[in-house]
Parts: structure tokens; sequence; C-alpha cells
């Protein structure tokens, strides 16, 4: 009985991080507004679904794509955001 | 050129924080001085473009003084022609809204290149922003012979000229004394951009000339040992039969030098195993650590060290300047399928993740050859396939030497690499083909100064390898192994059942429902239920294999390891399709969302995953009946 316990927890755990991580970013909204149609604050489930981050998903930071914005259609638009390091020598 | 054309009065600026701007040619190490003024640890490399986007770092000088830093592409003229070049452009000239110019300009420069580099700063003094010229790699000039008399450089060009050695700890100092010495600061509005255009490009050339004949002398110039070298590396003949000696001694070496580590990492998961199996009672959870967990994120950590011997060697190439010479060798072969010379770049980093490589299309100038760059880029073999190919190649293809020199696994497994390569290029000659190609775009590649790897370089990029591949492995790959020993573990085995119990779970429902599509390749409903959580990633199939073997198997056949276990179960046609099937299938989902993000449409990736599919479905069909009517 313990151990069926503790193995719901660690599926549930990995069944939120999946849903919260890896997702894509369309869908965890969809999540969201299934949540606060059914009295969930809006703003801690946005928070805890990550509804503002495009990242992929793909679980490390190995090309900084979560950083930075894609590149612009045009070859004339610049890029519009920095990718700031403040690291103290 | 819209730039700021009225004068303004010089305000001091120590309110605010000052920005200094790196900037210079490509390669000459601008990167390398950002990471050393700010204890950042951006990727330097040597080869031109590595850097697309400019980053921002802060300092303080040894005087505490508090500096922001920017580096910025390198670009040769202030004339952009492609993206990142613009980016430099516009920061420098203050052409970007709510980014006003910077306080002050370090152009760096290559003291052996002088020749080339002093043509951007004479173009960006006339902008008349405050600048330091930075005199890097003084120590390569210095062991060639060449001198430059850095305070007659000053005088000529008007402005303070320090020696930088980037590369080494402490080389920066004498530009940290020399921005000290400029504080305090003013904001100086740059000239418009049209006043780099008033001297003609010859008489800039001409000015440079002049300056080097006053202030560096070449006299005991010991001879450029590049350019020895590479009379050998790039002879037309000699030069693609070195280049494709170093890749297949590198795949040999992946196989050779990995066994003692990986059998080392294999006893310790299968140590844990058995203590966890020792210590607990026959139950749920132990099935979830050790099926679950062990058996599917402990088959993939084994790969470990053949991904760093892989990455040794890359990053090895990179940093003694061969890669950009491997970019020279294929250009005619690139050029012929269409490609643009700038698409070895984002080609070359596609190696390690189509990721960056996809990002690193950015600095293709024409649009089509960009996408054309972005839809090839997830053929070349990924660090993520390297499991995939090493489990099965260990698997059923013999340890065994050919010709008494060369091992038969490290051949396979070059093959593989050889067929994403030739793949891509056969693709990129279709979309030649169909989107139409006007002109070739010419090459222009500044071949950098060999030298021997940094040490510190070199240990910093495995280790960051290392990172990427163990958070990988604990986060996504970690979840997903707990997800599929709970869909492979319910629902339970009906009363007189004759298949081991995931045979009637969930996902051998799904896998023997998918088995009807995949059975004309081959592949079984294991191999299917596999191939779903291997959409998120490759390598997670590794260990979804692991798990799913390890619930398949019961009593004496229960084995730890999953090598042993595959090469009993399958034939040899289905192994060589899966290997087919990786060749080519987008078994990535978070490239396809890049791929969205970078065209900034919902049409690319479709076409790239049906593309890919349909490839992968072709050529695992074929090998698998051309293996079966050989008798494999």
């Amino acid at each position: 009985m313990v151990q069926q316990v503790i193995v719901a927890v660690i599926v549930a755990a990995a069944v939120l991080h999946f849903c919260t991580k890896y997702l894509p970013a369309a869908w965890r909204r969809q999540i969201v507004y299934f949540l606060t149609k059914r009295g969930f604050d809006q703003e801690k489930a946005a928070k805890l679904f990550n509804t503002k981050s495009s990242g992929c998903g793909d679980g490390c930071s190995s090309c900084g794509s979560c950083e930075t914005t894609p590149a612009e259609t045009t070859t004339t638009a610049p890029l519009k955001r920095v990718i700031k390091l403040h690291v103290q020598r | 050129m819209g730039a700021v054309e009225k004068a303004l009065p010089e305000i001091p600026v120590q309110a605010k924080t000052p920005m200094v701007a790196l900037l210079g040619n490509p390669n000459c190490g601008k990167t390398a001085l950002f990471n050393r003024l700010t204890g950042a640890r951006q990727k330097v490399a040597n080869y031109a473009g590595v850097t697309i986007e400019r980053k921002e770092g802060s300092f303080h000088s040894p005087a505490g003084h508090h500096f922001r830093v920017l580096d910025l592409p390198g670009a040769y003229s202030l004339s952009a022609h492609t993206p990142d070049e613009e980016i430099t452009r516009d920061v420098v000239a203050g052409l970007r809204a709510g980014d006003p110019a910077p306080e002050v300009v370090v152009c760096v420069v290559n003291a052996t290149n002088l020749r080339l580099n002093l043509r951007l700063v004479l173009e960006i003094k006339r902008l008349g922003l405050p600048m330091v010229l930075a005199l890097n790699m003084v120590d390569v000039a210095k062991k060639r012979g060449l001198h430059i008399d850095a305070d007659r450089l000053a005088q000529e060009l008007g402005m303070p000229v320090v020696e930088t050695v980037a590369v080494q700890a402490g080389g920066e100092k004498s530009l940290l004394r020399a921005l000290d010495l400029m504080w305090p600061l003013h904001v100086t509005p740059p000239n418009p951009l049209s006043a780099i255009d008033k001297v003609s490009v010859e008489e800039t050339q001409r000015e440079v000339r002049r300056i080097l004949d006053a202030v560096s002398s070449d006299a005991n110039d010991t001879g450029n040992l590049t350019e020895k070298i590479d009379n050998v590396v790039l002879h037309p003949f000699a030069g693609p039969v070195i280049l494709a000696v170093l890749m297949f001694l590198v795949f040999q070496a992946v196989f050779s030098w990995a066994n003692a580590p990986m059998d080392l990492i294999k006893e310790g998961v299968d140590g844990v195993g058995g203590m966890i199996k020792g210590v607990m009672a026959d139950g749920m959870l132990r099935s979830l650590l050790v099926e679950g967990i062990l058996g599917g994120a402990g088959s993939v950590l084994v790969f470990l060290p053949q991904i760093l011997i892989l990455f040794f060697f890359i990053l090895v190439l990179e940093d003694c300047g061969y890669l950009p010479r491997a970019a020279f060798l294929l250009d005619r072969l690139m050029g012929g399928v269409g490609l643009s010379g700038r698409a070895f770049i984002p080609l070359l980093s596609s190696f390690a993740c189509a990721i960056p490589g996809i990002m690193a299309a950015r600095t293709i100038q024409n649009p089509r050859d960009r996408l054309v760059t972005i839809m090839i880029a997830p053929l070349m073999t990924c660090s993520a396939r390297l499991p995939v190919y090493a489990l099965i190649i260990a698997a059923f293809i013999p340890e065994r030497e050919v010709w008494g020199f060369m091992s038969l696994q490290g051949l396979v497994l070059f093959a593989l690499y050889f067929a994403g390569i030739a793949s891509a290029m056969a693709v990129a000659y279709f979309f030649k083909r169909t989107l139409g190609s006007k002109h070739q775009q010419p090459l222009m590649l500044e071949l950098p100064a060999y030298h021997w790897p940094h040490l510190q370089n070199l240990a910093l990029g495995l280790w960051e390898r290392c990172k990427i591949f163990l958070s990988r492995v604990g986060t996504i790959i970690l979840t997903l192994m707990i997800l599929l020993w709970f869909l492979s573990s319910f629902p339970g085995a009906p009363e007189g059942a004759t298949h081991p119990p995931i045979y009637y779970s969930l996902a051998g429902i799904l896998g023997r429902g998918l088995e009807y599509v995949f059975a004309p390749i081959g592949f079984n409903w294991q191999i299917c239920i596999a191939l779903v959580p291997g959409l998120a990633a490759r390598e997670v199939a590794v260990g979804a294999l692991g798990t799913v073997y390890a619930l398949s198997q019961s009593g004496d056949e229960l084995a730890q390891s999953l090598t042993p276990i595959i090469a009993s179960s399958w034939a040899l046609p289905t192994a060589l399709s899966l290997l087919a099937w990786y060749v080519f299938a987008p078994q990535c989902m978070s490239t396809l969302s890049v791929v969205r993000r970078e065209t900034n449409s919902m049409r690319y990736p479709l076409l790239m995953a049906a593309y890919m599919f349909a490839l992968a479905y072709a050529a695992s069909f074929l090998t698998y009946r051309i293996a079966l009517a050989f008798g494999g």
C-alpha cells in the first residue's frame, strides 16, 4: 500500500511536470483556460503552466533559443532583444 | 541613412552606466574579450560567424567604474549585407529606437592581419565616437616576428591603442586601464552613416597601407605556418582525402575509446538496480525504480562517454581552425546543390543539435537559401541520434576489424553520418530544382590562423555538453520514462494471459495499433511504443526501449543491459530498418517548434515533418526489404 501511494505521487508529479514544461504553449494556455473556467485562480494557473514561455521544451538550454526572439522575416529588420549577462568579474 | 544629423552638446554620463561596444572583423577575438571582461562563457570558436546576436554584459574596472559591454557580430564594413552585420551597423550608429549609440567603441583588431582589419577602424572613426583600439593576438604576432609600434599607431589613428591577448588570463588588463583613463565618459552623438562614404574604399585602403608602412615591420616575419599547412590541407586532391580520413578516425575513436567508461557506467547502473532489488520487496515502487527509471534513463546515461568523445574531436577541430577549411573544401559540393556558402556554419552546428543550427541560418542573406538550410538542418546527424545508433550498432554489428585496422562498428557509424550529409545534399538539390535558384552565392570566408587548442576551452566545451546531456536525462527523459512505465504497467494482464503484462497495457494497445502501420518496415509493437515518447527527443527512444523490454522480460530472461536483449529479440533487417528510420525521421518536436518560430509560419514545420517522415518510411521499407531479400 505504501509503495502504491509513493508511486502515485511520483507519477502525478511526472504528469504535472510534463504538462507544465513540455506541452506546446498553446496547449498549456488551453489547460489554464479550462482550469480558470472551473474556478481556479487564473494568475496562479498561468504562472504554474508558464504560459508566457514559448521555449521548445527540450529540457536543456543548449542553444539559448529560449532566450531569444525568432529572426525577423525581412532581412532589413534588426533583431529586437538583447541577451543580458550580468556576471561580476 | 537616417542617422542623427544634428550635433548635440556633450552630456556627462556618470549618472548612468556607460556602454562599451566591442566591434571588429569576424574572428578577431571579440567574444573571447567579452568573456574575459565579464567572466561570461559565451561560445567562442576559431572561425567567423559564431556571434549572430548582440550580447550584453557588465563589469567593474580596477578603478571601480561600472561599465556595460556589448559583444556585436563581426563585420568587415559598416556597409551591411546580412542581418547580423546590420545589427552591428545600427547599434554603433545609434539607429535603433530606444538604444542610444555606445559611449565608447572598442575596436578589436587581429594584430597578425592589420591590412584587412584597419579598414573597418577607419570607417568607424568617421562616425566620431570615442574609440579605443584593442590590438588583439599580439602574442601570435610577436611569435611570428611581426613588430607593431603601438604608440605610433595611436598617433596615426588618433585614439588609444592597447595590446590584448583575449585568450589569456589578464590579457584584458591594458584595455581596462585605457577605459579607466577615459573616465568620465560623455555621450557623443555619432555622425551620420553617410560620413563613411565620403572617402572611397580605394582611398581608405591606401590610408591603411600608409599607416602600416609607418607602424609595422615584417622584416623578421618567420613566415606563416598556417599558409604552409594550408598548402597541404587545402590541396584540391589531398584536402578532401585528409578531411575524409579525419572524420573517419573520429568515428573509429567513438567506438574504440568509449568501451571502458561505458562499462563503468553500465556496472554502476546495474549495481544500483541490484541494490534496490536487494533491499526492496517486489512491488510497484520497485518496478518503477528498476524497470522504469533505471531501465529507461539508465540505458541512455550509458552513452555519455561516446557523446563526449565525439564532441572532444569536434571542439579540437573547431579550436585549432580546421573547420572553416572543411567549409572551403565542401563549398563546391554545397554550391552544386544550390546551398549558400554561409550554410556551412548552420549545418555544422546541427551536428550538435539542429536547433542552434536552424537559428544560425539567420546569417544567410537570401531568404530562399535560408529556408533551404533550415529545411535540411535536421538531416545532419545530431548528438541525440548517437545513443540510438550506438545501441543498434553494438547489438548487431560484430566487433571485428576490417582490413586489419578499422573497426567495423566505427565504419557503420561513419556510414550513417555520411548518409545524413548525402541525404541533406540530395534534398537541397531537390529544393534547388523546385524552388529555383537564380545564382550561386559565393562563399567569402576568412581562414583563421591555426593554433593549438586551448585546454580550458576544450574542458569548458566538454563540460557544457556533459551538463546538457545529464540535464536531458534528468528532466525530459526521466519524466517520460515514468509516464511510459505507468502506461506500460496499467491495466494489468487479464487472467490466463499468455503475454507479459505490458502487452495488455495502454502502451501495449497503442504499440499494437501502430504495428499495423510499421509492420511493413519490420517494426514490432515494442519499437512502435518507443517511437511515441521518442517524438519528444530522439534519445528518449533508447530509454523507452529500455523500459519496454525490461517490462517485457520475465524470470530467467530478465537482463539488465538493453543491448543483449534487442540482439536476441530483433532480426538484422529490423535493426537496419530502424537505423534507416533514424537517419531521416523528424523525431524531435523541439526542432519543429523552432522552425515554426524562425519561419513565423506553420507551413514549413509541417512540410518538414511530412517530407522527413515520408523519406524515413521509404528508406526503412527499402532497407528492410533488401535485407530480407539477402536472407537477413
